[in-house]
């Protein structure tokens, strides 16, 4: 057949074809309308059912066990909201309102079975219910070939306090993108103080891949515990830029006054993310001792430096802030720094 | 004599057939390209749902894993929506934001209009020149809203403007917009997503929508609605296949050469790193991100540019033929000055695939594809009118030109309908479905003649915007 015939065909077949697949799509969508009314309307129905079995005491567990399967099914996907609403003893009731229910099993089959979006809801919903059969089927998901799942199911862990220890999360999380996330680090803090030996030596594992110990550093920042001080303080000489840069910002969120005796080192340093780090956390911790480093800091030829040394000097108090004074009635860039940092920072404290 | 005219009417007809046959094959290439874009499309969307579970933001917006954004809003004699389009801005939901609003020298009351409205007063907020632009008269702070920052300066146009707005912002991420684009209130955490989850990630796209024929209250999109008129109606399924099907689809493959004006979040530091938005460009939006790619790969430093599906972003389309021409060819000479600035980018290897495909596509589709296709529309009824072609000839233009753009324009409908579900009444969807057909039958070939005029200004070095006239999003209310 002549190609130019064939064009034309096809391109006509395609032409027609592709209206008529959108008009099953309409037709598709106003059922869809139609059930997603129902649901919604149904769905407020059982809130408000819910809601009133929390706050009357002669409303028992029999009404709901008169629901339909799919009222429970729908009870089961509202878990996430409704445990949102309530706080205390109304939580507790709920709590075993929907295990009454068989939400827990429904949602174990919606994580088993469901779509992405899906089982990302449920295992946010299972998150609420703290026995084996959900710590089991959250910890095997950890091993789902979608990350996206997979990070939900360790967050849900996360907020059960069932977090696996930092080894299994490496191995478990272990893809291309996935141990890069921000999403891990969040994981790491909430290991909580039980997790600091571990995270110390991943973050000191050269090995490691650079990011992920940044996230581990992050996390020793965040957990606060001051165990994680002195390897913090070990990992600041350590040759990588970012790493001794992460280190900074976490003793800046330590904030214990024992840092102090590292600054000088971090202010000095030939990086000047380093050196921005160290003069933030010079700031927080209010290390007196680094003061005239800090002045010297303000004639930097990176802006962002001159910046957080000001505001470090600033963060110091009276000290610091007379220091400042002195400097900005000088015709140098120390002294335009200083400016700045004052113009900027006395009104708005007025 | 008569052998000459033999001679003379057989080399004619051997022209004319390598020229029908050319402008013939290259409409095939072109529509083959939008093909394989709407598969890919498909795949993307079936690869990672568009929408973000509930759950999943909740944990964005209650967590401090997303890092904070300033969102820089240029305006330029934006009087009559500055102050709704800021108390907008201002209720987005997202843990750690600013909102800073340039007055790109205004000669309307748009300054004295945010000062009422917002309590501003001076502040002093130093900040390094990392990149050029004209001087900042004055710094803003609001006493009501501590996210609040507004600059005023000299006019130098929105690159300059948002060349300020990185300069005076402190966050690592920033948000590039139109003063008059309307964000969803939380399309801040689902654009940031890709940020969350892969640090080598410098720059995210959101697709943006036409907000024309919508119910908007308090800078808020209370219903969804398609535009009355049929320009607008046009540009909805315009925006459907630029951004649902080719953006998605050159975000697959690595080679995304534009992330709309309108939307878009970069990295700051990146950003600075390329020397920010270009001057004397009416195309800054490509140009940035061009700029972007090249200098990462020149580098050789691992980056990814994503693009988020989900409608994050609606924006007001031109309603008059004027306003849009003017667009479409300012457009079309944005697109050519940064093919031409970067144009060692293309076919070469060491730009990976940006440089392979992405820049390729450029050259097809937008660099000579407009002038070869309007030239089909001339030539090849004249040709075959003079008996010099076969109707089989036609009848394949004819397909490539006017019938098969039918499908790719109801196949990304398709898509939405499929994936996303933003139209809320089927009605809407017949309408959309009657626009994809009846936009390419002389819709789609005047935005081409634009193109070529665009071309033509590009040529003749014309410079600026033209005057665009906004109907606001009060009106709409």
């Amino acid at each position: 057949m002549d190609l130019h015939i064939t064009i034309w065909q096809i391109s006509l077949v395609l032409a027609a074809v592709s209206p008529v697949v959108m008009m099953v799509l309409v037709v598709n969508r106003i059922f869809y309308i139609r059930l997603r009314q129902n649901r919604l309307a149904r769905a407020d129905e059982l809130t408000m059912k819910v809601l009133t079995y929390l706050d009357d005491e002669d409303m028992d567990e029999a009404w709901f066990d008169s629901l339909r399967g799919r009222d429970k099914k729908l009870l089961g996907s509202l878990a996430g909201d409704l445990l949102r609403l309530v706080r205390g003893d109304n939580r507790k009731t709920l709590i075993n309102l929907l295990r009454h229910l068989d939400t827990v099993d429904r949602q174990i089959m919606v994580l088993i079975k469901g779509n992405q979006r899906d089982r990302i809801t449920a295992c946010a919903n299972l998150a609420h219910f703290d026995d084996e059969k959900v710590i089991n089927i959250l910890t095997k998901t950890l091993d789902d070939k979608d990350f996206d799942v997979r990070i939900s199911a360790a967050r849900s862990l996360a907020d059960l306090g069932r977090i696996p220890s930092v080894d299994i999360l490496i191995s478990k999380l272990d893809a291309s993108t996935g141990l890069r996330s921000r999403a891990l680090g969040n994981l790491f803090r909430d290991l909580g103080q039980a997790a600091v030996p571990e995270l110390t030596a991943v973050a000191a594992d050269i090995d490691q891949p650079e990011q992920f110990r940044i996230l581990a550093i992050n996390a020793l920042g965040q957990i606060g515990d001051y165990a994680a001080i002195d390897p913090l303080i070990e990992l600041a000489n350590d040759p990588r830029l970012e790493i001794r840069a992460a280190v900074y910002r976490s003793l800046a969120v330590l904030s214990h006054p024992v840092v102090s005796s590292v600054l000088p080192a971090g202010l000095r340093d030939t990086s000047w993310e380093v050196r921005t780090q160290a003069a933030f956390c010079a700031g927080r911790v209010g290390a007196l001792n680094v003061v005239p480093i800090l002045i010297k800091m303000l004639a930097d030829n990176i802006w962002w430096v001159r910046y957080r040394a000001g505001e470090a000097l600033y963060a110091m108090g009276d000290v610091g802030l007379e220091m400042l004074q002195v400097v900005a009635k000088e015709q140098t860039l120390a002294g335009e720094s200083a400016g700045m940092i004052l113009a900027e920072k006395l009104p708005a404290a007025e | 004599m008569e052998t000459l005219l033999v001679d003379f009417r057989s080399e004619a007809l051997t022209a004319v057939v390598y020229i029908s046959h050319s402008i013939i094959g290259f409409a095939l290439f072109q529509n083959v390209i939008y093909l394989v874009q709407l598969v890919l499309a498909y795949v993307e969307l079936r690869r990672k749902r568009p929408i973000s579970p509930d759950s999943t933001l909740w944990h964005m917006l209650t967590s401090d894993i997303t890092q904070p954004i300033s969102l820089f809003a240029p305006a330029y004699n934006e009087e009559a929506n500055i102050v709704e389009s800021v108390h907008s801005l201002l209720a987005l939901h997202y843990p750690h934001f600013e909102v800073i609003v340039i007055n790109d020298g205004s000669t309307d009351g748009t300054l004295e209009t945010l000062i009422d409205a917002f309590e501003l007063v001076p502040v002093e907020r130093s900040f390094e020149l990392s990149v050029s632009h004209k001087p900042v008269r004055q710094i803003y702070a609001s006493s009501r809203n501590r996210k609040l920052v507004v600059i005023d300066k000299e006019n130098g146009g929105k690159s300059d403007a948002l060349n300020a707005g990185i300069n005076v912002s402190r966050y690592p991420l920033f948000c590039a917009m139109d003063a008059d684009s309307l964000l969803e209130t939380d399309a801040l955490l689902r654009v940031v997503q890709p940020f969350v989850d892969d640090p080598s990630v410098v720059a995210v796209g959101g697709t943006v929508r036409i907000v024309n024929g919508c119910t908007v209250r308090a800078g808020h999109i209370t219903k969804v609605a398609l535009p009355k008129k049929i320009l607008p109606l046009f540009q909805t399924m315009e925006y459907l296949r630029a951004y649902l099907m080719a953006r998605l689809a050159w975000s697959y493959l690595d080679a995304l050469l534009l992330i709309s004006g309108a939307f878009g979040i970069f990295k700051r530091q990146t950003a600075i790193s390329v020397g920010g938005y270009s001057h004397g460009t009416v195309g800054e939006d490509m140009e940035i991100l061009v700029k972007i790619h090249r200098k990462l790969h020149e580098e050789g430093t691992k980056y990814r540019i994503a693009f988020v599906p989900e409608p994050v972003c609606w924006t007001e389309a031109p309603e008059t033929l004027g306003v849009l021409y003017r667009q479409r060819t300012r457009w079309q000479r944005g697109s050519l000055e940064t093919f031409f600035k970067h144009r060692k980018m293309l076919l070469n290897p060491r730009y990976g695939n940006v440089g392979m495909l992405g820049f390729l596509n450029t050259l097809i589709v937008d660099v000579i594809g407009p002038p070869i296709e309007v030239a089909g529309y001339f030539m090849i009824p004249l040709f075959w009118f003079l008996d010099m072609m076969t109707f089989e000839l036609l009848l394949a233009y004819t397909a490539l030109t006017f019938v098969f753009g039918i499908f790719i324009s109801v196949g990304s409908l398709i898509l939405e309908e499929m994936e996303l579900k933003r139209f809320p009444a089927p009605s809407d969807l017949v309408v959309l479905t009657l626009a994809a057909v009846l936009e390419n039958f002389g819709y789609r070939q005047l935005n081409n003649i634009w193109r070529v005029a665009g071309y033509w200004q590009f040529l003749r070095k014309v410079q600026g915007w033209g005057k665009m006239t906004r109907t606001g999003f009060k009106k709409k209310s």
